[in-house]
């Protein structure tokens, strides 16, 4: 909402400087987005000149000459525009003014200079409201109050300050003028005047001349109208039009400019008919037929619903209540008999329709936000006697007034208790009076009591809370002490998800990865770029791999159709994901684009699996990406990274998150490699799994995948070097995750230690031989780790060697060397028998 | 005899001092204090003087030996130390070298500021929960008073969703509102809860506008929490994320889950509140909005809000962050370029 001061200064006294009322509007719930200085542009040598004489061009049709009298002497000025007549106040700039020059590609401010048009000097130039920047309105000259003083400063004149105010949805009341200026009144201690209106009556009674029906009572609350017979349509004077120019309206002739001048006064959108056209002289508010049709004003025919709510006269419609008239019944120049509505209409059904019909209004505006019934009136009588006094006519007896519920006003009783309560600090009968009373709220004390009568604008207000804020907001927020809290505490409970979280989250930290956050709407086509091909989307799907379907069910999904957004904003970004590696793998191809290494990421949100028409299951997710090259330990240097690297962040997550028992096993996933990809699962050790196969690995022990990205995948997403990914179930994490330490103590005796080489079938997995030589080994050994794995000359195609360095050790006793090789002796027998190992000498 | 000794003991000295290496000192031990050195012969020939004279004669004797000792010992420490400073000076390097390069991570400025947030709210008691951010409408607008049609409605431009992308009751919540519905439908009073969570907004994306964005919602319920509580509460979490030194203030807004409603902010750091294109020449940076938990809201939830009494909170970590950070432009925090997180260290 636009508010010029100058015009608000018509219903209250602005006693404080702008700065300061506009501190005191947004403190108390209403913000100055911004303060306008209008004619703080520059306005020196513009001048409210008056028109003498008009005469034509000699030699141009479009062009005509025009005296013009500033005070000081008559000038000759060339003019353009044809919207002036004699008598007229005008702004005039004289050479050397600045303006704005509206002819190039964009809008420049120029320094004026006399010169020649067709042939003729041209001493100065009559202005648009565009040219001296205040509007974009360039229909020609803006044509000043009457009023206006010749010769005067044209920023004496038009010179104001506007505040754009943003008025909140609960405060339609302040979409008007005396509903700032009441605001402002009772912040400044100062007194609201608001128009008085006296009506002449003509000849004709309303009555005679037009009947009200409304047929649907639940969206038209009431229907105000009066008729100004034998109107002159014009344009309005210059005073009106610069006050609807300053709010952001334009100006289209009196009666359209009267019904939007009291619409920003009252607040109360008003509609001019014009009467002559309104057939059976009757007004029947309804409920729109299925596909009745009316032409607007903007000349579109708009196909209706049952569900708008039409003025429509004894045959069809004539206007789409609060939305917008119809072409038929607009006042023309024509027009000479006005039928000015001043209705209030549901607002649920205005918002509908505006919406629906998007035809958002300044009307519209205000109904939709819930307008008094009583407002109906004081605005209808105001904007007759405005017609009437500018367009002249005489104004037919009386309202048409159909009212068929008054409400009663709300009452409300307030204790200075209940202010405390709520505020935490007190304020007496008296205070609270003297604060809601210039609010226009009726008070009468009892007691520690307060007996409240809402006002009729005050439509938000219903409840004691509401009148503590109206008292809080007047004190000003800052009034009100700062105190800390007490009183009870809730029970403390821990939040483990996200104490979890937290410790993934510094593991990876930790092991280097940085962390991003990317957005959870993406789309199916993106998402199908995880697949290759169609026969690996159907493998995918086939559920023939209890693995691969437990993945493609919760860590990584894909085939499934997502939840899908109704409304996206961009096709990229029209559904929910169900898998996190689009996003991964979209980043770390951007930030491959400027760094050639170290591009570890990693990220731990949800993905929204859909659970029909319930909410869909949102799932925690783990999710840590690796470019090829890392950081060597050199400068400069870059080391390329393998599956290997990826996978010690993994055990790094699953040690620090207590989980003792899980394997990397081979799978076979679309999205990755074939041969560099391991399902991650827990609670199965390899011996078991050697043992028993898949079978051994229930679905919902499957909590994670990791490996090397699938060539054609990396192609989709233009990656052009190896990228590695693990992504990582963290809600099944979090189930089996061990908070608890258990401690052992410090080893007493000296351990043995040996290094052998196992010479076995590269099919036979690393980690089962080292189960099986722990196994073998029994309680002396205390640590098997790998430091070599060797393929090639010296051992035999289709086997490999992999070297162990074994600790043994016993807590009571130093070992001897024969119990050292009685041991060492029986771990060979055991991986010769079961995996058909040798030892490499 | 004593002159002998005296003699010795000079020459003795003079030869230790012109010693320049660790390794000249033993043989300059041998010499004099070996077993077959020259103090060590004239000790052994004491026993061949007349009583008187030994006595004497072996003080001297003595106190040479003893001098001669401690000589050798600091000459030796000398020259270790000598030799250490030389060996480490030959392995002197350039300190002012990178250092290795060692692969860091950090977390996301977003998690980053919002470890902030939480931690200023948990240490006044709050704890933290979470919610859907797959809503109902009916929590993320109908149990916060925003009913279908509502113009307030407006304050919150929604992305519904649905699993055939026709419109129905689900949507991605707009704030984290919601739990403030969720938490009091499953618990009693005292309610104290922070909510950080991601939202939502169908929002054309510039760079003040994302259509996703965190949110951390604030909830304290009991029976004799006021509106000077919540200034108090708020103002502590404002010092403890901006400084002490900043000023607070508190200005009525409105949202329809809340009444009296409250916007927070504090003086703008850069302009010290004389405004500046920061803060929009106001003074002033929005950093949140709050307000008494509406009594409706608490009735819904069967909160007698004769009662019980609260307040509410919603902030965004990422406005706090551009704010602390100078960070211009909020795009930048879900494009994830690597150039901007790793300056969050
Ligand atoms: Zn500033």
């Amino acid at each position: 909402m636009k508010v010029s001061l100058k015009w608000l200064k018509d219903y209250v006294d602005l006693v404080a400087p702008a700065q300061e009322i506009a501190r005191l509007l947004t403190s108390s719930g209403t913000e100055v987005g911004a303060i306008e200085y209008v004619g703080g542009r520059d306005w020196s040598d513009i001048y409210v000149g008056q028109i003498t004489n008009l005469a034509p061009h000699p030699n141009a049709d479009r062009l005509q000459l025009v005296t013009v009298d500033y005070g000081k002497k008559e000038l000759t000025v060339v003019a353009g525009a044809f919207n002036i007549k004699v008598g007229d106040r005008v702004p005039l700039a004289l050479p050397g003014a600045r303006v704005i020059d509206t002819h190039g590609p964009e809008p420049r401010e120029v320094v004026l200079k006399a010169s020649k048009l067709r042939g003729v000097m041209s001493e100065g130039m009559l202005c648009s409201a565009r040219e001296l920047g205040i509007s974009d309105d360039h229909g020609g000259i803006l044509v000043l109050d009457p009023e206006a003083r010749v010769g005067a400063g044209l920023g004496e004149v038009l010179g104001d300050i506007v505040f754009d105010l943003e008025v909140t949805p609960n405060r339609p009341d302040l979409l008007s003028m005396i509903g700032v200026a009441r605001e402002i009144a009772a912040l400044t201690g100062q007194e609201l005047r608001v128009p008085v209106v006296t009506l002449e009556d003509g000849p004709t009674a309303v009555k005679d001349l037009i009947d009200i029906e409304i047929a649907d009572p639940d969206l038209c609350h009431r229907y105000s109208a009066t008729v100004i017979e034998g109107v002159r349509v014009g344009p309005s004077p210059g005073w009106m039009q610069e006050r609807l120019i300053a709010a952001g309206m334009r100006p289209i002739n009196n009666i359209v400019d009267v019904t939007n001048y009291v619409m920003l006064e009252w607040g109360q959108p008003l509609h001019g008919f014009d009467y002559d056209k309104i057939g059976g002289k009757k007004i029947v508010v309804r409920r729109a037929r299925e596909g009745e049709e009316i032409e607007t004003l903007d000349g579109v025919v708009r196909k209706l619903t049952s569900d708008m709510l039409v003025i429509a006269d004894a045959r069809h419609p004539v206007a789409i209540a609060g939305v917008m008239g119809g072409a038929d019944s607009e006042v023309s120049d024509a027009t000479t008999n006005v039928l000015l509505e001043s209705a209030n209409f549901d607002r649920v059904v205005n918002r509908r329709a505006s919406r629906a019909l998007r035809l958002p209004s300044e009307a519209s505006r205000r109904f939709e936000k819930g307008l008094p019934e009583e407002l109906t009136m004081p605005a209808a009588l105001r904007a007759t006697q405005l017609i009437h006094q500018l367009a002249g006519g005489a104004v037919a007896r009386g309202v048409a007034d159909a009212y068929p519920v008054k409400p009663p006003p709300v009452e409300i009783k307030l204790t200075t208790r209940e202010v405390q309560r709520l505020l935490g600090v007190s304020y007496s009968v008296e205070e609270i009076e003297r604060i809601l009373k210039p609010l226009g709220f009726v008070t009468r004390a009892q007691g520690g009591d307060i007996d409240v009568v809402v006002p009729m604008h005050r439509g938000d207000v219903t409840l004691p809370a509401d009148l503590v804020e109206e008292v809080a907001r007047t004190v000003g927020y800052d009034a009100i002490p700062s105190t800390m809290l007490d009183g009870r505490l809730p029970v403390p409970s821990e939040n483990l998800e996200l104490r979890w979280q937290e410790v993934v989250r510094d593991v990876l930290v930790g092991c280097g990865f940085t962390e991003i956050i990317a957005y959870s709407l993406i789309s199916r086509e993106r998402m199908r770029k995880l697949v290759p091909s169609e026969e690996a989307g159907e493998k995918l799907l086939s559920l023939a791999d209890p693995i691969l379907t437990a993945i493609n069910t919760r860590i990584s999904v894909l085939g499934q159709q997502p939840l899908l957004v109704v409304n996206p904003l961009t096709s990229d970004m029209e559904c929910l994901r169900t898998t996190t590696l689009v996003s991964m793998l979209e980043t770390i191809g951007r930030n491959l684009r400027f760094m050639d290494k170290d591009v570890n990421l990693f990220e731990i949100c949800r993905v929204y699996l859909p659970r029909g028409e319930d909410l869909p299951e949102e799932r925690r997710i783990i999710t840590a990406g690796m470019g090829q090259y890392r950081s060597g330990g050199e400068w400069g240097e870059k080391r390329e990274v393998s599956f290997f690297d990826l996978k010690a962040a993994a055990e790094a997550i699953l040690q620090r998150m207590g989980i003792a028992t899980f394997s990397f096993v081979p799978v076979a996933h679309p999205t990755f490699h074939a041969g560099r990809t391991a399902a991650i699962v827990f609670g199965v050790d390899m011996p078991r799994l050697a043992r028993e196969g898949v079978r051994a690995i229930a679905p919902d022990k499957v909590v994670g995948i990791l490996g090397e990205i699938n060539p054609d995948v990396r192609a989709s997403f233009d990656l052009d070097e190896r990228v590695y990914v693990l992504a990582m179930d963290f809600d099944s994490l979090m189930q089996a995750a061990v908070w608890t330490r258990e401690y052992r103590p410090l080893p007493k005796f000296p351990p043995v230690e040996q290094d052998i080489a196992v010479v076995s079938s590269v099919d036979i997995p690393a980690e089962l031989v080292k189960a099986t030589i722990s196994r073998a080994g029994g309680e002396l050994v205390k640590s098997v780790d790998l430091f070599d794995v060797y393929q090639g000359p010296g051992i035999p195609e289709g086997k490999r060697s992999i070297a162990y360095h074994i600790v043994y050790q016993a807590p009571d006793r130093t070992l001897t060397d024969e119990e050292v090789s009685k041991v060492q002796k029986h771990i060979e027998d055991v991986l010769e028998k079961e995996l058909r190992a040798t030892l490499r000498r | 005899m004593i002159d002998r000794i005296t003699e010795l003991r000079e020459q003795a000295l003079a030869e230790l001092r012109a010693l320049g290496r660790v390794e000249e000192i033993e043989p300059w031990r041998i010499k004099y204090l070996g077993k077959k050195g020259a103090v060590t012969s004239i000790l052994r020939q004491l026993g061949a003087l007349p009583p008187d004279e030994r006595r004497a004669v072996g003080q001297v004797a003595n106190e040479t030996k003893t001098l001669l000792e401690a000589q050798l010992a600091q000459k030796e420490n000398e020259l270790k130390e000598a030799a250490r400073a030389q060996a480490m000076e030959r392995e002197r390097i350039d300190v002012t070298l990178p250092g290795r390069p060692l692969a860091l991570g950090q977390v996301h400025p977003t998690t980053r500021v919002l470890r902030e947030i939480l931690d200023a709210f948990v240490i006044m008691g709050f704890q933290i929960v979470e919610g859907p951010e797959v809503e109902w409408d009916y929590y993320n607008f109908e149990a916060l008073n925003i009913p279908k049609d509502h113009p307030a409605r407006d304050m919150w431009d929604t992305f519904y969703v649905s699993p055939d992308g026709r419109p129905g009751e689900m949507l991605l919540r707009t704030h984290t509102s919601p739990n403030q519905v969720r938490v009091m439908e499953k618990t009693r009073p005292p309610v104290r809860v922070v909510v950080p969570g991601k939202c939502y907004r169908y929002e054309a994306i510039d760079p003040s506008h994302e259509s996703m964005f965190y949110q951390v919602e604030g909830l304290a319920i009991g029976t004799n929490i006021t509106f000077a509580d919540m200034k108090g509460t708020l103002s502590a979490f404002a010092r403890m994320l901006f400084g002490g030194e900043r000023k607070v203030r508190f200005r009525c807004d409105y949202f329809p889950f809340v009444e009296p409603g409250v916007d927070m902010s504090i003086d703008c750091y850069v302009c010290k509140g004389a405004g500046c294109r920061l803060c929009g020449n106001t003074g002033w940076l929005e950093i949140m909005g709050a307000g008494m938990v509406h009594p409706k809201e608490l009735e819904r939830v069967g909160y007698d809000p004769a009662v019980y009494t609260g307040f509410a909170f919603g902030l965004g970590p990422e406005r706090i962050a551009m704010l602390k950070y100078g960070i211009d432009d909020i795009r930048l925090f879900y494009s994830n370029d690597l150039r901007f997180l790793q300056q969050f260290r």
